[in-house]
């Protein structure tokens, strides 16, 4: 049997190879990676270490492929830090718990995403050019609502979650549930249902998709409030963890969900993978990627994105050969 | 006129863009059973009418009826909800989205099962589908991935799930190789004789007539005639469509093989991955060598690989004149060499930018003075020159390109090689695809005007009327294997070349 028919997407095999080459391949990696480390990747630890480390961007990774599936849209990053924040207060001022920490970052960050989105059907301006103009108005409000908020408690305490707030999500098996939930339900969304294949019709290619009787407005919308709730519950996530999310300015909070759609820039090379599966693989290989620079030493930031830059760039350029026009 | 049952029937249809009148006052009558063409050069609103009857546009006045109720159709779902199937001019297709899903987007409610889609009936079904035309296309591979006459063939089988009164398509054979056209032929006879109505618009005057009952002519958006019977012929066709007698072969008018003795390019066991392998030939000064073959033949790569844009696995490209060997499309435009790619929009032509862009672009060397610089004045001159002397209906060339009709890019994609001074050596690749009657008749006029100057011609060619109309000699491939040469001589008819063909 030659390579092709082996990935002939016509034959039960050839799909489930299909979906076990990148895999397979992330998991020689990491043995390499194991082996170099003396086998501390590969314990239990290890593991759970770096899966523990890739839910949150695993989950940025899969709402910026909804936000951001009609182009680029840099408003959701100042979204996720705004609609945590909002959790937050609505946690420790409101009492309400993982209902306000989840509800109010989810309802904030849909409101705030179809708020962006509308302006840019509406005004009809270039996603990237408009994202960015909310994101910068998006973090303007948000520090000025962190700041009001401090300006509020005892000595100008920074809002931010009790040591004890929320934690029982950040722990296993709950973090491992939210995953797999999240997973699941996209892996439904997407593969199974009308509005799923609507979206991706429109994602590729509006005008077709218009002409096969897809209305694409309603469509961006669902497909965003659903890439917002996304991003909400990151955000939910996150504040958990961390205890509280910080605001930025000047386009700051790009940073906070860069690892996140780093995971969805690597997805991208894994054509022939379900598409959510790919970008939890990415973001696992992110992590391990992190945790594997961790024990060797190099000190966190610029190395650490100098190698992930270019763990991106050669991955890409590996995975797409096949695709890629003969010369 | 027929008394079988009208299935459809728009009145007074008008539509305007802007300035532009695209539809004045368009009546048109579609009746079962019957195959009805609709004839017009390009931008004479043919495809304006079908994307209002495909519900893709609202007119601004006009109303239709589909078998006698009235129909108003808000977007194409209607178009689907009347039985009406459609293939449209340009790719109708989602690139990431595998075929079988292709097939019933917009349409997949009916494999809803509670709030989830049964996605293994959507592949059984669409294979089903497919293999009932004929068609070999894998039902699981992303379109994007597949070659554009599969790409097509997906359209076809999308258009005949409603399981159409009237089917409509739209410039669809263009795309089609020679044997996957006689496929499409055959479905369409066999919804006429199920009792379809069906619409096609085709540039091929000659294919419109051999299919056509009743032949549609619109000129300047306006209904110019309404032929059928014995008025349906190739000539009336062509003067209703124009506005004028056209005269009746644009073709080449003797069978005599001609060129001159130097031999201008020499191809030597050419071979390009699994397209194409062992191809040898030569072509002459003043020599104009069709290339033909069916689909997957590797007649597309073989002009490519001439021209250096795809890699030649073994064998070479060499030109004797300039004692150059032809590895990359750098080499190809310096020794005197260009090629006209087949899809002009995205391979030939800067669609983001203007007609004097693009007209300027091969000729950078040439307008660069000793200091490297371009002199404004000479690049207006050169693509002012350049849209006057071949003809390109602009409001000037600051135009942008995309606002040009299929003819008119076409002649921007073939002038701005004509104007440089030392072209040698020209490879087009169904130069015609897609343009009207008046323009093709240029096109083919300037062929032979190069031929006459001794410039080389290689004409990689879907239609085997053009090769042998046009061609001194013919080049065939089968399976990416040289099957034969064919001479031009004063018999050679579709059947010679058939025979080597297949």
């Amino acid at each position: 049997m030659n390579a092709k028919a082996l990935v002939n997407t016509d034959t039960w095999y050839g799909r489930l190879v299909n979906q076990l080459i990148f895999p397979i391949i992330i998991a020689i990696i990491v043995v390499i990676m194991n082996l170099i480390t003396g086998g501390r990747m590969l314990s239990g630890n290890g593991l759970y270490q770096i899966f523990v480390s890739s839910i949150l961007n695993a989950i940025i990774g899969m709402a910026i492929s909804y936000t951001w599936s009609t182009g680029p849209d840099f408003a959701v990053a100042a979204a996720y830090i705004l609609a945590a924040n909002v959790g937050i207060i609505a946690t420790v001022k409101l009492g309400l718990g993982y209902f306000g920490l989840f509800g109010g970052s989810i309802l904030t960050c849909i409101v705030l995403q179809l708020i962006s989105t509308w302006l840019r059907i509406k005004l009809k301006l270039p996603s990237w050019v408009l994202g960015m103009a909310i994101c910068l108005i998006y973090e303007a409000f948000g520090v000025m609502y962190s700041l009001w908020c401090t300006k509020q408690t005892v000595g100008g305490a920074l809002i931010q979650l009790g040591p004890t707030d929320c934690k029982g999500i950040v722990r296993f098996p709950a973090d491992f549930l939210l995953w797999l939930g999240v997973i699941v339900v996209l892996m439904l969304i997407q593969n199974k249902t009308t509005f799923g294949l609507n979206y991706r019709a429109v994602s590729s290619n509006m005008e077709v998709a218009e002409h096969m009787g897809i209305n694409s407005r309603k469509t961006i919308y669902i497909g965003v409030t659903i890439g917002a709730a996304l991003m909400g519950i990151a955000g939910a996530f996150n504040a958990a963890s961390a205890n509280l999310v910080n605001t930025t300015s000047n386009l700051g909070s790009f940073g906070q969900i860069a690892r996140g759609l780093a995971a969805w820039l690597l997805s991208s090379g894994m054509r022939r993978m379900d598409p959510v599966l790919s970008i939890a693989l990415s973001s696992f290989a992110i992590s391990a990627l992190f945790v594997f620079l961790t024990y060797l030493g190099v000190p966190q930031g610029t190395w650490m994105s100098f190698f992930l830059g270019m763990f991106i760039v050669v991955f890409l350029c590996l995975a797409t050969r096949s695709n890629k026009k003969e010369e | 006129m027929s008394e079988k049952e009208i299935l459809f029937e728009a009145r007074g249809i008008y539509k305007s863009f802007g300035p532009t009148r695209a539809n004045q006052d368009v009546n048109i009558t579609l009746r079962a059973g019957e195959i009805h063409a609709l004839a017009g050069e390009n931008g004479s609103g043919k495809s304006t009418l079908i994307s209002i009857l495909c519900g893709m546009q609202k007119p601004d006045a006009g109303e239709m009826f589909v078998k006698g109720q009235p129909y108003a159709p808000k977007s194409p779902l209607d178009a689907y909800a009347n039985n009406i199937g459609f293939v449209v001019q340009e790719l109708g297709i989602i690139n990431d989205l595998p075929v079988a899903y292709n097939i019933y987007l917009g349409n997949l409610d009916r494999y809803k099962q509670g709030p989830v889609l049964n996605t293994t009936s959507i592949f059984r079904d669409a294979k089903a589908e497919l293999e009932k035309h004929g068609f070999d296309v894998p039902v699981r591979e992303m379109a994007g991935n597949l070659p554009v006459e599969k790409r097509k063939l997906t359209e076809i089988t999308k258009a005949m799930t409603v399981d159409p009164d009237i089917l409509i398509l739209d410039e669809t054979t263009q795309a089609l190789s020679y044997d996957t056209r006689q496929k499409l032929y055959q479905i369409i006879n066999e919804e006429k004789e199920k009792g379809t109505a069906i619409l096609f618009v085709t540039h091929d005057v000659e294919e419109m007539c051999e299919l056509a009952d009743v032949v549609t002519v619109l000129r300047d958006g306006r209904l110019a005639a309404d032929l059928s019977g014995d008025d349906v012929n190739v000539d009336n066709v062509r003067q209703k469509m124009v506005g004028r007698k056209v005269e009746g072969n644009y073709y080449r008018d003797n069978m005599e093989a001609s060129a001159l003795p130097e031999v201008a390019i020499e191809v030597r066991d050419l071979s390009h991955g699994k397209a194409f392998r062992g191809v040898t030939f030569d072509v002459h000064y003043g020599e104009i060598v069709g290339i033909c073959g069916l689909s997957d033949a590797g007649i597309h790569e073989l002009g490519k690989t001439i021209c250096g844009i795809l890699k030649a696995s073994t064998g070479t490209v060499y030109l004797p004149r300039t004692n150059a060997f032809i590895k990359n499309p750098k080499a190809a435009v310096n020794n005197g060499m260009a090629y006209v790619p087949k899809d002009r929009d995205s391979e030939a032509l800067m669609m983001k930018t203007t007609i004097h862009y693009n007209e300027l672009v091969p000729s950078l060397t040439e307008l660069s003075n000793a200091a490297g610089m371009i002199m404004p004045k000479d690049a207006s001159n050169l693509s002012d020159t350049a849209a006057i002397d071949f003809n390109v209906r602009c409001l000037g060339t600051n135009q942008a390109i995309g606002a040009l009709s299929g003819g008119n890019k076409q002649k921007v994609s073939i002038s701005r090689w004509l104007v440089k001074q030392n072209l040698d050596i020209l490879v087009m690749d169904c130069p015609t695809r897609g343009v009207d009657v008046g323009v093709k008749a240029y096109i083919y006029s300037l062929i032979k005007q190069l031929k006459e100057k001794g410039v080389a011609l290689i004409l990689v060619a879907d239609e085997m009327g053009e090769a042998i109309g046009m061609a001194d000699r013919i080049v065939v491939l089968k399976d990416g294997k040289l099957n034969g040469i064919l001479n031009r001589h004063p018999g050679l008819d579709e059947h010679e070349v058939i025979e080597v063909m297949i």
